[in-house]
């Protein structure tokens, strides 16, 4: 899809110039930013595409935000596909089930060690 | 703007746009049971798809139906393909980034041998069986009447087939249109899983006028009539 390539190539472009390096993670607004959208959905396909086996230049990564205590803590893809499994995901702090948890776990990406590579070929 | 999507924004986005569910399933694969339960989902989508216009492909043939079904998995950004040489060339051949394989064996049904023979590429000559590469499909197009019962005399055909250890078990997303099947591989002495789907490609509509009856070809008087009008307008001089 053309429109799905046009945000590959913006992401691709930003993670092999300098600028990514400024960034620790990239979320869903930075990746909207980076390609032009306004629309976090648009950027899905793109994001898809680039985690998967043909072009494996993102990584996804969880973590889990408490309102409450403003606890931020990045949560493992394993431990997140488990609490999904069995409905329930346990505080990291309390140990105690967290209600409505899927709300309180939020998605992002960091480059692949591909992409890093990349990243440190075109910057040389 | 939205900077940052929650699990729950992900699962809502996916409702108001059929292209981006189970975002998250396909993120969070972390077994080659979380790959195949998903790939099956997705592949279920796929034939959904096929079924639906099942009118425009009377004419295809198995790999032309397979070549779509191939696209749309490549589309939700699987890495697919069509013929590649996995022991033989399959017909579908889905790969994952944690190395995971599942293949599939495509056939349109003609007699249960035709089938049997086509279980028997993907079991024999295309799985390894080895781990994370022993489960796959046979996609069975059925351009027959009632895909179910067809389905369920091939059920029983494969179990009187005798294969050592053999299990199947049915499979819910699919109904009766769908089934597993489970024996141990010749070559590694491991289980080998097999999803067995039929997908409705029968076509006969009713609604087509039928010739030759009185009440018909009173009906068909008008349209036989404006014909007439048209071709001796074509004949009278300019």
């Amino acid at each position: 899809m053309p429109h799905t390539r046009g945000v590959c190539v913006a992401i691709v472009e930003f993670i092999a110039s300098e600028a990514h390096q400024f960034v620790d993670r990239l979320t869903f607004g930075q990746l909207m930013r980076v390609a032009g959208l306004e629309d976090p959905a648009d950027v899905i396909p793109a994001v898809q595409y680039l985690t998967g086996a043909r072009l494996h230049l993102l990584d996804p990564r969880f973590e889990f935000i408490d309102e409450v205590t403003d606890l931020v803590e990045e949560i493992s893809l394993e431990a997140v596909a488990q609490a999904r499994a069995e409905s329930v995901f346990y505080h990291p702090d309390s140990g105690e089930p967290v209600e409505d948890f899927e709300k309180s776990l939020f998605m992002y990406f960091v480059p692949s060690p591909d992409a890093l590579a990349l990243s440190r070929g075109s910057n040389d | 703007m939205i900077e940052s999507l929650t699990l729950v924004d992900l699962r809502k986005l996916g409702e108001l746009r059929p292209d981006l569910a189970d975002f998250a399933d396909r993120m969070l694969v972390q077994s080659y049971d979380e790959f195949v339960r998903v790939l099956n989902k997705d592949l279920d989508r796929c034939i959904a798809g096929i079924e639906e216009d099942r009118g425009v492909r009377q004419d295809d043939g198995e790999d032309r139906i397979t070549a779509e079904i191939i696209n749309i998995l490549n589309g939700m950004n699987y890495d697919a393909s069509h013929d590649e040489k996995v022991g033989g060339h399959s017909d579908i051949v889905v790969r994952h980034l944690k190395g995971y394989l599942w293949l599939g064996e495509a056939k349109i049904h003609s007699d249960y041998a035709y089938l049997e023979q086509g279980f028997n590429q993907l079991c024999t000559r295309y799985s390894p069986g080895t781990p994370n590469a022993d489960q796959g499909g046979l996609i069975i197009y059925m351009r027959v009447q009632d895909c179910a019962a067809v389905l369920a005399k091939w059920r029983a055909r494969v179990t009187e087939l005798g294969l050592p250890e053999y299990e199947d078990s049915n499979c819910p997303s699919r109904d009766t249109l769908a089934f597993f099947s489970s024996h141990r591989h010749e070559g590694t002495g491991r289980a080998i899983k097999v999803r067995h789907v039929a997908v409705n490609q029968y076509f006969d509509p009713k609604d087509r006028p039928v010739v030759g009856k009185s009440a018909d070809v009173a009906s068909a008087e008008p349209a036989k009539a404006k014909v007439a009008r048209t071709a001796k307008k074509r004949r009278a001089p300019a």
